[in-house]
């Protein structure tokens, strides 16, 4: 008999799976008939060839095989199923505790994730013509050749570009103040600090969608002096009174006409707003408002309908050089967002709100997967370990009939049931959690979907099967295979004790555990590093105080306001400055230095204005000179330059600084004016932004008229009464003014809110994974000692020591472990330099925590096999031999 | 089932079915038709029209001996039903009557 070749049988063996029985052998009769004839005639391959071209034409509809379900009332074996599975699940209380816990956490953190990405992802979706509008920011090319991004951009570049550029239909710009603004009630002289106060364009409601309750969205902010506040700023400020042509006034020097009430906005915008005024009233006393090259604002486009932003940014470098000459078109690279990709796009300084984290958002993603894939190994681990037990079972259903698919169907019955449990208890704990996770994220996500969208439930119901028939497919088919004669002659003995799947899970899972467990130490590190480290001033007890605009206009008392707040107990110095030293926009100078060889241009340097005690109080170490002094009446001339400063003019020691004279142009009370002076003292370094960043160079000088902050240092006890003492000052000083301060501590910490968070989250999901990892260990162990118990009752009384038996039951599981970390420390290392790059300021990635982490992995292996081992260990032989 | 119409390839195959009386099995259909017709049509095109005429009751299949060639495996043998033999001599009146009543004026040179 002459078989087809062994190249082609896989054809067969494919017609035979597919093509009705009654055909199969007629089919195959005339194909190897064919293919005969065709070998005497054309030679092997294209006989083959021509084989394979006509098996082909029969993996057709009419060849099928007729599928007929055989089953009179499915009903009834459905009904069966569930019994059986519910019998299953209460006889092995363990195995189906630990998976019914590590699907529910594991459903817990892929819903809040996924709720989160959702919402993060809806950021700006509910404006109507939001695939028409971008957001011009700005790309600035330093001289070092190094590119800083910001949001900002110049404020006369909109309107001009919106005059020069047919595709541009309109603009809006915002403006905000780096500071909190004191909004007044005319009538009622009331004030409040306002950070969400943006000056607009009267274009923002028709190029928003942001619904005006009163007013007319057309004209509300074309006229100078006027504001559109909030419903719920409205309520703050006027209670019942309508707010139609009410008087507020800005920092105190500027009155607003209240000419609109907007609904307020979204969560899920990235302009945050209590308040827009009209950009029209900026010209009153915003004289910077023309410069073309100060970056300040916010500018948004809103293409016509044909037009594309390509084309627009073609135009752009032309646009740019006949404004700004060649110079302009090198230092100012625009780029375009698309309005819903703002809040997601991260790297750009001075953003309208915190933003979102993209990375972050996938780090989330792939953990919380990471975390259901260990639920699902445990489940895969536990049932195929089971084997044994259901052996006798399969077998003898077998023996009755049962087709391998009836077996399949079963099995994947038991897996969605225990997902279901598993899915309605993580919606259950998910509505408990998620109050606590939004008051955490700041957000607002509901499981309830809002209005009659049922479509979250039913990917609920959907993703439920879908996940218990992927978790069974494996074991399901696994038992359904095991044959009836093997099982019922004798058991399967652990079902291949080294089955290679479930070596390959747990080592799965202690790669995901030891990139968990070294992700979670470096990011504390991290994080206590950024935290602890010296800022390079003085951080304890300090207070710091916003100056209120009344105070403002008079700087001529700050002498006097000092003294009296020093003759305050427990006051022990105070200083002014323009910035809060920590957490403050940078604020930048050009300046030009005299008598340093081989430098000539300007330089940009950080800029910040202080007063005498500013070194004092901070406690700033200086390196070479003195600080400024009350007493002498031409310190108000003279500059202090921290240690980067002088590393930038090239100067080798801090005296070769002292006496050189420093220029710049500003702008004091009276108009913009060149300061010169001489260097009278050189700082060391001090962190003004956050550790993400590297310390610029620092030019410091006194300048009242630019003073905006307060600085109080306490003395160590009774800080609660000094402060009280401090508010009763206040009030007698302003009358009218607002008591708010903050701790410097607080500040410093706020910087890192956001690594905070995500170093919560990270440990949280951590542990959530390490914890089922373990469970699936601890029931694995405890399966395959079980199986164990009568070697192990001989193996004590022909006198092997505990130790040694626990050697013997861990030895294979810790192979794995083992293996598990070799493969999981290489990637988490990989990510961590990844993250740790974000960080100016880092700590060094050293083997430490690796073998931390291996340590630890190593240990809670053992603890979680011990715990279980050793009660069989030490249970007495003769309670494991007496059974039979 | 799928309606009784006999289109112009079944016809084909169930002549030749007919014409190889007991030896109408697929390979030797194929051939046939490509003998006579010079038409080359691939193995399973002639197994789904024979199967479509089985649905339709204009032939029937049984399988035959076992032989040494072909692997082993029998020969799926068609034969053509009575219902099929009507079937054949309803397109042939109709073809017949056809031709009688066309003149010969009809055909352009």
């Amino acid at each position: 008999m002459k078989k087809s070749p062994a190249k082609i049988s896989w054809l067969e063996r494919i017609i035979l799976t597919i093509c009705d029985p009654g055909m199969q052998e007629s089919i195959l009769g005339d194909l190897q008939e064919l293919y005969e004839e065709r070998l005497a005639t054309k030679g092997k391959w294209r006989a083959a060839w021509s084989y394979f071209l006509d098996a082909l034409g029969f993996l057709r509809p009419f060849a099928w095989k007729k599928f007929k379900l055989t089953i009179t009332d499915p009903s009834d074996m459905i009904k069966n199923y569930i019994k059986l599975g519910y019998r299953n699940f209460t006889r092995q209380k363990i195995t189906s505790a630990i998976n019914v816990l590590g699907f529910t956490i594991g459903i817990i953190s892929c819903l809040i994730i996924a709720l989160f990405i959702v919402d993060e992802l809806s950021f700006d979706g509910f404006h109507q013509h939001k695939d028409r509008i971008y957001r011009m920011a700005i790309d600035i090319r330093q001289q070092n050749g190094n590119i800083s991004k910001t949001a900002f951009s110049p404020a006369p570049w909109a309107p001009a570009m919106t005059d020069a550029f047919p595709e541009v239909e309109a603009y809006t710009r915002f403006m905000r103040y780096r500071l909190p603004v004191a909004i007044g009630i005319k009538e009622s002289q009331q004030q409040f600090y306002e950070r969400d106060f943006l000056w607009a364009d009267s274009s923002l409601f028709s190029m928003f969608t942001f619904p005006l309750v009163e007013g007319n969205p057309e004209t509300a902010l074309t006229q100078p002096n006027t504001v559109v506040i909030s419903q719920s700023a409205a309520q703050r400020y006027f209670g019942d009174i309508d707010p139609m042509g009410q008087l507020l006034t800005y920092e105190g020097r500027q009155d607003l006409k209240v000419t609109g009430v907007f609904k307020d906005l979204p969560a899920n915008s990235h302009i945050k707003a209590e308040l827009f005024a009209s950009f029209g009233t900026l010209n009153n006393f915003w004289d910077i408002i023309d410069n073309w090259r100060i970056l300040y604002y916010y500018s948004y486009f809103l293409l016509k309908e044909e037009s594309n932003i390509e084309t627009v940014a073609a135009k752009m470098p032309g646009f740019i050089d006949q404004h700004l000459g060649e110079e302009g078109t090198q230092r100012f690279i625009p780029q375009w967002q698309p309005l819903s990709s703002i809040h997601l796009d991260t790297g750009r300084d001075d953003e309208l709100e915190a933003g979102g984290n993209k990375q972050l958002l996938y780090l989330f993603a792939a953990i919380a997967c990471l975390i259901f894939l260990i639920a699902g190994a445990n489940y895969t681990n536990l049932a195929t370990a089971s084997a044994v037990r259901r052996a006798k079972e399969i077998g003898i259903r077998k023996v009755l009939g049962s087709r391998q698919r009836q077996l399949v169907f079963q099995f994947l019955a038991e897996s969605i049931l225990q997902m279901g449990i598993a899915l309605v208890l993580a919606v259950l704990v998910t509505q408990q959690v998620l109050p606590y996770f939004n008051d955490f994220t700041g957000k607002n996500i509901s499981i309830i979907p809002s209005g009659d969208n049922h479509m979250l439930l039913l990917a609920l119901i959907g993703s439920g099967i879908l996940l218990g028939v992927l978790a069974g497919l494996y074991p399901a088919f696994y038992l359904a295979k095991l044959r009836p004669v093997h099982i019922l002659k004798k058991a399967v003995n652990g079902a291949g004790r080294k089955m290679r799947s479930r070596q390959f899970l747990v080592v799965f899972q202690f790669a995901t555990c030891a990139a968990l467990i070294a992700g979670t130490l470096i990011i504390n590190h991290q994080f206590e590093y950024i935290t602890k480290k010296d800022p390079g001033f003085s951080r304890d007890q300090m207070l710091l105080f916003r100056l209120n605009g009344e105070y403002l206009n008079n700087p001529q008392n700050i002498p006097a306001f000092k003294k009296q707040l020093l003759s305050e107990p427990g006051v022990k110095a105070t200083s002014i400055s323009s910035h809060r030293i920590v957490g403050d926009q940078p604020y930048y100078g050009r300046y030009r230095f005299a008598g340093i060889p081989g430098l000539t241009d300007e330089i940009g340097m950080g800029r910040l204005h202080v007063d005498e005690d500013f070194v004092k109080t901070f406690d700033i170490p200086l390196l070479a000179g003195r600080a400024f002094d009350n007493n002498r009446i031409t310190d108000t001339s003279a500059f202090l330059i921290n240690k980067t400063a002088l590393q930038r003019l090239g100067l080798q020691t801090p005296q070769e600084a002292i006496g050189k004279l420093v220029s710049y142009e500003t702008r004091g009370a009276s108009g913009a004016y060149l300061k010169q002076g001489p260097i009278i003292g050189v700082t060391d370094d001090f962190h003004f932004r956050s550790l993400h960043f590297q310390v610029e160079p620092m030019v410091m000088d006194i300048q009242p008229a630019r003073y905006h902050f307060l600085a109080v240092k306490l003395t160590g006890q009774a800080v609660d009464q000094h402060i009280q003492n401090l508010e009763n000052q206040w009030q007698r000083l302003f009358p009218d003014g607002l008591f708010e301060y903050q701790f410097l501590d607080d500040l410093l910490a706020l910087q890192y809110t956001s690594e905070q968070k995500m170093r919560t989250l990270f440990s949280l999901f951590s542990f959530l994974g390490i914890l089922i990892a373990c469970m699936g260990l601890f029931g694995l162990t405890t399966f395959l000692t079980s199986q164990r118990r009568k070697e192990i009752a001989v193996r004590k009384i022909l006198g092997a020591t505990p130790a040694q038996i626990l050697t013997l039951l861990s030895k294979d599981i810790f192979r794995l472990v083992l293996i598990g970390l070799f493969i999981g420390l290489p990637l988490t290392f990989y990510l961590a330099v990844q993250w740790l790059a974000n960080f100016s300021y880092r700590i060094d990635l050293g083997a430490r925590f690796f073998l931390d982490t291996a340590l630890l992995a190593v240990l809670i292996a053992l603890l979680t096999i011990a715990a279980q081992a050793l009660k069989t260990v030490l249970a007495s032989p003769v309670n494991s031999l007496r059974q039979e | 089932m799928k309606g009784t119409h006999l289109g112009e390839f079944e016809e084909l195959v169930l002549l030749t079915v007919a014409v190889l009386y007991d030896a109408a099995y697929g390979v030797a259909v194929q051939k046939e038709i490509q003998r006579r017709s010079g038409r080359s049509v691939t193995i399973s095109t002639v197994h789904a029209a024979l199967k479509r005429l089985e649905l339709k009751g204009y032939a029937r299949s049984q399988y035959g001996e076992a032989t040494p060639q072909r692997g082993g495996r029998r020969k799926l043998l068609f034969q053509v039903t009575t219902a099929g033999k009507k079937a054949l001599d309803t397109n042939r009146e109709l073809r017949n009557n056809l031709w009688q009543d066309i003149s010969q004026i009809a055909f352009v040179k």
